[in-house]
């Protein structure tokens, strides 16, 4: 049951994705992209991480999005025409994208074969290996782990420095943001900010 | 192999796995093949999201450790993710003021 | 907390420089930065206090009764601090030298890029000394973001907005790269700190999906490195980004990335086979670089160009000492050596041509021809600066190659083996590097100028074009006490 679930939702996001890179309309694009982060908060929610399923849905869907959609408006109207997205290199791009993959693959599952020979050889393997092929294999998730309550504690207790970083981060992102995308004609730094900016000013929350 | 093998109860991490593979080679196509820099970008917002589900795959996966750490992460990348959305959309804003045009490949002022 | 005494006071230069920025009155800039450059460089002795601390048995105990949140993501190591004093003191030389580039140049926004560099020295900081990925990709991206900002800053330059452009798509291409190897590095160990993917990865049964995933992690450092074939962005942003941000960009970023490279691949994969990749790709990596980097920077005619392409190949002299970091006892104090060295003579080359710049408007080489007659200090200075960034003795720059090549020594460079061979290209890019930093040296002092306007230096930069030739000469000194306190606190791994 769960597994149809997944591939509902994993081979529409596959699609849309190529709509995302393929198509030459960039509206229809950010639209696509936005269904996608939709379906990979559902995959958050099917692998009981809620949080990150909220988060997908309200920072990425909502807020990176939006942004998008923002910066397209602003691009059509600086240049008075709708932005077409062109596609060059098709070919060379369609080579290094399936090359890497299969590499992936490859070397993906070779390691899985290669631990199945080892075992079979030795009778043992290193036990982290041993447990990473269960865990690709096998899909027992430890219900005693909540993962809302256990989340907090470790975010600010113990990565409360990457934490700090990330507030400087956001604040240096916002200051970049507004600081670069302001108009040309306004000269003094601290006036208001036209109309359309918001959109970037909003990630500071 | 039955159909019970490939549609097992639970949702194996291998899946997860193929399937965020699938999702970063796209965007990879897309970054290689686009000239428009806001279409380079989605692609790889595209990529980062296929980061994300490989993350938390493994973080659900994972030994105890783990769990949370996984999580974490993503939740730092999605922080990421947007800081860079902004200032990225930012600089392409600023550029198409300058430029009417952010093609790649008719970025040509700086060379040798 | 003690420890972070240095990423707090970058943090506060950064954010006074955000409240200061609604102050209306002139003097601000001035003021800021000279205060802020300053501060830096008391912070800098603190942090050398810290480092010498960390190698006493006092530090031993505070580090053994550091708090969970500090020991968990940072490494309470010498190094780390000794990184902390290199972070403040670059902090501190680029408001010196950016104050009369933002008087002339910019109109407004002056103290918010002090501000924004501050907060990047902040980041620089903490990659030195981060010992978990999660806090080394923060960083890294800390820099990252604020190397966009940066880059993009003077907006209304076409140059510098095409520079951001072409920035902003690669670095976040190769940050998303890098994310997806550290995924795997996460999913096979299920540790996130180094020493932990270390542990785990002890043993035979790590087949070759480690090695794959430390590559694709080396791809984001070797952006931030501008190691060969990551380098495509380096010349265009050095060229097109305001001439503070470029001497900035050449150091901060750079140094950070393979200070964190070091510590990164020497902890999380001592073991045979992901060693073997990511030593066979960094050999590889850093003779190509250094090679590539001055064969191109001959045939440059922007003198930031030229600086770009030789920073690449400092990158690669510097890629060595990471190369070693496991087998020689060397090998991190030669980089931390190399990489003060490194500090002040390209700033000081940067300072240089900002200076130039700030007067003239140009970055042409052809407009340095007769300097040495317009303005005797700046020609003198680019000429010290060039005999160091070549590594003639007795400057700085000759002590840190001749660390490096102690290391590798150190590491077993035997007669004919592949590091020897690595060694005498190394010697040989130095002498190919002659050329070209004494050509511009050759045009102002035997070139006739176009015409004889002097070219006044500014305060600002003048003191720190100073201070930059008191630090290459004065690392000599200064060279014996970093070495010892890296090697006395050798927790390099385990803390």
């Amino acid at each position: 049951m769960e597994t149809l679930v997944f591939f509902g939702l994993a081979v529409p996001i596959l699609v849309l994705a190529v709509v995302v890179v393929t198509t030459p309309h960039i509206l229809r694009a950010v639209v696509s992209l936005f269904l996608a982060l939709v379906g990979v908060a559902g995959l958050f929610f099917l692998m009981r991480a809620p949080i990150l399923g909220v988060m997908q849905l309200m920072i990425y869907a909502g807020g990176v999005v939006v942004l998008f959609a923002f910066a397209v408006m602003l691009v059509r109207r600086v240049t008075g025409e709708f932005v077409r997205q062109q596609t060059g290199l098709a070919g060379p791009a369609l080579v290094v994208g399936l090359l890497f993959f299969v590499v992936l693959m490859g070397i993906g599952s070779g390691y899985l074969a290669g631990l199945e020979d080892e075992a079979a050889a030795a009778g043992s393997v290193h036990p982290v290996s041993r447990d990473l092929a269960e865990r690709l294999v096998l899909t027992d998730v430890p219900e005693e782990i909540d993962p809302v309550e256990d989340f907090s504690p470790v975010m600010i207790r113990d990565y409360v420095i990457p934490f700090e970083i990330a507030s400087i981060l956001l604040l240096v992102a916002m200051i970049g943001a507004v600081l670069v995308g302001h108009p040309l004609e306004q000269k003094h730094p601290g006036g208001e900010i036209e109309p359309e900016e918001p959109a970037e000013e909003g990630e500071g929350a | 192999m039955s159909l019970n093998d490939i549609f097992p109860e639970t949702v194996p991490t291998g899946y997860y796995l193929v399937f965020a593979a699938l999702l970063f080679c796209i965007g990879l196509f897309g970054l290689v093949s686009r000239r428009n820099a806001i279409g380079m970008l989605l692609s790889i917002e595209l990529m980062m999201n296929a980061v994300n589900v490989n993350l938390a795959a493994f973080s659900r996966s994972g030994l105890e450790v783990g769990q949370i750490q996984g999580q974490l992460l993503v939740v730092f990348t999605v922080t990421v993710a947007v800081a860079e959305a902004a200032v990225g959309l930012a600089i392409i804003v600023a550029m198409f003021k300058l430029r009417k045009t952010v093609n790649a490949d008719e970025l040509n002022l700086l060379r040798g | 907390m003690v420890y972070l005494i240095p990423e707090f006071l970058l943090v506060l230069v950064g954010a006074v420089g955000l409240v200061i920025a609604f102050a209306p009155s002139r003097p601000r800039l001035r003021a800021y930065s000279l205060v802020g450059g300053l501060t830096c460089f008391g912070g800098a002795v603190v942090a050398g206090y810290l480092a010498y601390l960390a190698t006493t048995d006092l530090g031993a105990e505070l580090a053994a009764t550091a708090p969970g949140y500090l020991t968990t993501t940072l490494a309470l190591d010498p190094f780390s601090r000794v990184f902390a004093v290199l972070s403040l003191i670059v902090c501190g030389l680029t408001f010196l030298l950016s104050k009369e580039y933002l008087e002339t140049r910019m109109q407004d926004h002056q103290p918010e890029l002090l501000a924004v560099i501050a907060f990047a020295a902040a980041g620089m900081s903490f990659l030195g000394s981060a010992r978990e990925l999660i806090t080394i990709w923060f960083s890294i991206e800390l820099l990252s973001v604020c190397g966009y900002v940066l880059a993009a800053f003077t907006k209304d330059d076409e140059r510098s907005a095409e520079a951001a452009l072409k920035y902003f798509i690669l670095g976040t291409a190769s940050s998303a790269f890098m994310l997806f190897g550290l995924s795997y590095v996460y999913g096979m160990t299920g540790r996130l700190d180094l020493v932990g993917i270390m542990e785990a990865t002890a043993g035979d049964g790590i087949g070759v999906l480690l090695p794959t995933a430390a590559v694709l992690m080396l791809v984001g450092f070797g952006f931030k490195v501008a190691m060969v074939p990551f380098h495509m962005w380096c010349p265009d942003v050095y060229e097109g980004a305001p001439t503070p941000v470029t001497a900035f960009l050449s150091v901060g970023p750079k140094l950070a990335a393979l200070a964190a490279l070091a510590r990164v691949f020497s902890t999380a994969f001592p073991h045979e086979v992901a060693r073997v990749a990511w030593e066979g790709v960094l050999f590889w990596g850093a003779l190509i670089t250094m090679t590539l980097g001055n064969v191109v920077a001959i045939k440059q005619s922007n003198i930031k160009r030229m600086l770009a392409y030789s920073s690449i190949a400092h990158a690669g002299y510097m890629l060595v000492a990471v190369l070693v970091t496991l087998r020689s006892d060397l090998a991190l104090s030669a980089l931390a050596i190399y990489a003060f060295a490194y500090v002040f003579m390209n700033l000081g080359a940067f300072a240089v041509v900002t200076s130039f710049s700030n007067r003239t408007g140009s970055d042409a080489l052809h407009s340095y021809n007769g300097l040495a007659r317009r303005s005797p200090y700046l020609a003198w200075a680019w000429a010290f600066f060039a005999l160091t960034l070549v590594g003639l003795p007795p400057t700085a720059g000759f002590l840190g190659k001749a660390y490096i090549i102690m290391a590798a020594w150190d590491a077993g460079a035997t007669w004919n083996s592949p590091m020897f061979w690595l060694l005498v290209v190394l010697v040989l890019n130095s002498a190919i590097s002659l050329a070209y930093y004494m050509g511009v040296a050759g045009r102002m002092f035997f070139k006739p100028p176009a015409h004889d306007d002097p070219v006044p230096v500014g305060g600002g930069v003048g003191t720190a074009i100073g201070l930059c030739l008191a630090g290459t000469l004065l690392m000599v000194l200064a060279a014996g006490p970093i070495i010892g306190a890296i090697q006395n606190g050798a927790v390099f791994a385990l803390h």
